[in-house]
């Protein structure tokens, strides 16, 4: 998959409207679920959402009109600027206009991104096997470790772990 | 403009149920890297509210002093927060409508020494320093993205201070830039100690787990409905004597502001209704006085 910053770069470059905000957000997420002290789900879930807001001068202001889609490729593009663009036209000037943010940079842009994920799951798990009140081996049994334990002390017990990782970015043209 | 954030953010949650699926509870703890949880920790929490659990009390529909543990406080304030924005108080639409135009900005709305705030710096809940938005709303506009969210008072020492804006609604409104942050802290002035420490101080009332099903019953008095579930105990001369039933309330977080009557410290807390959608809470645990039962629910 693109990375989200190449991918901004290359629509903020192809944008012909006078302005253009790209807003990518990157999400991974870890899912463990125990139901009567049995695993159910051990997943992993990866969302892209990427947003492409077109702007257009108008009468002393400007229109704006976006697209959100879960992912878009290269090939994409144009196609997702004309939408925006298309979008922007009709909705004609906004009434929330006020001049947008230009050279602002917050947060480290070229950082990659690290995901949640398999590597996670395994962490969270060998961390709640090692949390139970007694010391327990971490081992290629330890799923069934945690289950043993828990019925010993006669109680259906339903537990989730999430652990999800959002990256963020937004670029002007 | 080039912006970035990593958003790291997780959390464990647990149901225990128990003597033939008669007895449940729930415990739930937001968390960033997993070394704050305590399995065992959340384990005999969970233990000892399914024994609390072994006596049952029938509870007739009425007003309560009650309980709210930081999780239920989140749930309930998230939907105070979600119903902030200024333009809707200034159209006439909101609790924080003005009767006769304009929004009750300055206006005193508790009891206690309450204060309400986002700060992108709270060591706990680090959050965006700037405004990232897909879409305009009456809460954000695409125009503001790339502005500096910065620390802001919602409330503070009980009074209203600020509603949620765009740079187009605070023109509209005459008011300061104060747009939504992404993290909220609530603290009560003199407030201490734990959940614990709260039952301790309630002569008769209620303790709740959850607030579940919360929907909105009428917007100008931000009045919400919902049910509890996952164990209602009664607390006299302040402990736990037994569970009750379940019940379907009916109550504003606005009003509940003015009925203070004890409060914990704040703590990083997991909204349960919210849970996933809502992180970055640090909320103290409340009691409530007169809060409204309105019907018992026979759910179990």
């Amino acid at each position: 998959m693109i990375s989200a910053q190449d991918l901004i770069e290359k629509i903020t470059s192809a944008a012909t409207c006078d302005d253009c905000i790209v807003v990518v957000k990157d999400k991974t997420q870890a899912n463990l679920r125990w139901a009567a002290s049995t695993l159910t789900t051990n997943g992993v879930i990866t969302e892209r959402s990427v947003t492409v807001i077109a702007f257009i001068a108008q009468d002393g202001g400007m229109a704006s009109g976006g697209v959100t889609r879960t992912d878009v490729n290269e090939a994409d593009i144009p196609h997702v600027l004309e939408q925006a663009i298309a979008a922007a036209k009709a909705a004609g000037k906004a009434e929330d206009f006020a001049p947008l943010a230009k050279n602002v940079s917050l947060g480290d842009w070229d950082a990659r991104h690290v995901p949640t994920g398999q590597r996670s799951s395994m962490t969270l798990l060998q961390h709640l096997v090692t949390c139970l009140h007694d010391p327990l081996e971490i081992a290629s049994n330890s799923l069934v470790t945690l289950n043993t334990h828990m019925k010993q002390r006669g109680l259906a017990q339903k537990a989730e772990c999430v652990c999800a990782k959002i990256h963020l970015l937004v670029a002007l043209k | 403009m080039r912006l970035r954030k990593d958003s790291p953010v997780g959390r464990v949650e647990m149901t225990g149920k128990s003597h033939e699926r008669t007895r449940s509870t729930w415990s739930g703890i937001e968390t960033r890297d997993f070394k704050n949880v305590s399995v065992s920790a959340i384990d005999a929490d969970i233990r000892q509210r399914l024994n609390w659990q072994a006596k049952k009390v029938d509870m007739p529909a009425g007003r309560y002093d009650t309980i709210l543990p930081s999780g239920s406080v989140a749930d309930l304030f998230t939907y105070m927060l979600w119903v902030s924005g200024a333009r809707d108080a200034f159209e006439g639409q909101s609790v924080f409508s003005k009767p006769g135009g304009g929004a009750r900005v300055g206006e005193k709305l508790s009891n206690v020494g309450f204060q309400f705030f986002s700060d992108p710096n709270y060591a706990q809940l680090p959050a965006a320093n700037f405004v990232a938005t897909a879409v305009s709303s009456p809460f954000s506009s695409v125009f503001d993205n790339g502005q500096p969210i910065k620390y802001v008072d919602w409330i503070k020492d009980g009074v209203l201070q600020s509603l949620i804006q765009t740079r187009a609604t605070a023109q509209l409104t005459s008011l300061d830039f104060t747009p939504i942050g992404e993290n909220a802290i609530m603290c009560v002035d003199g407030g201490t100690g734990t959940l614990t420490d709260l039952i301790s101080k309630v002569d008769d009332g209620l303790l709740l787990t959850t607030f579940w099903y919360i929907r909105m019953v009428d917007p100008n008095s931000l009045l919400l409905t919902g049910l509890t579930r996952d164990g209602v105990y009664h607390v006299k001369g302040g402990e736990v004597v037994g569970a009750t039933n379940n019940f379907r309330w009916n109550d504003s977080p606005v009003s509940a502001l003015n009925r203070i009557a004890h409060a914990g410290a704040t703590e990083w807390t997991q909204p349960r209704e919210w849970a996933g959608d809502v992180t970055n809470m640090a909320m103290p645990a409340l009691v409530i006085k007169d809060f409204n039962m309105s019907t018992v629910s026979p759910g179990n």
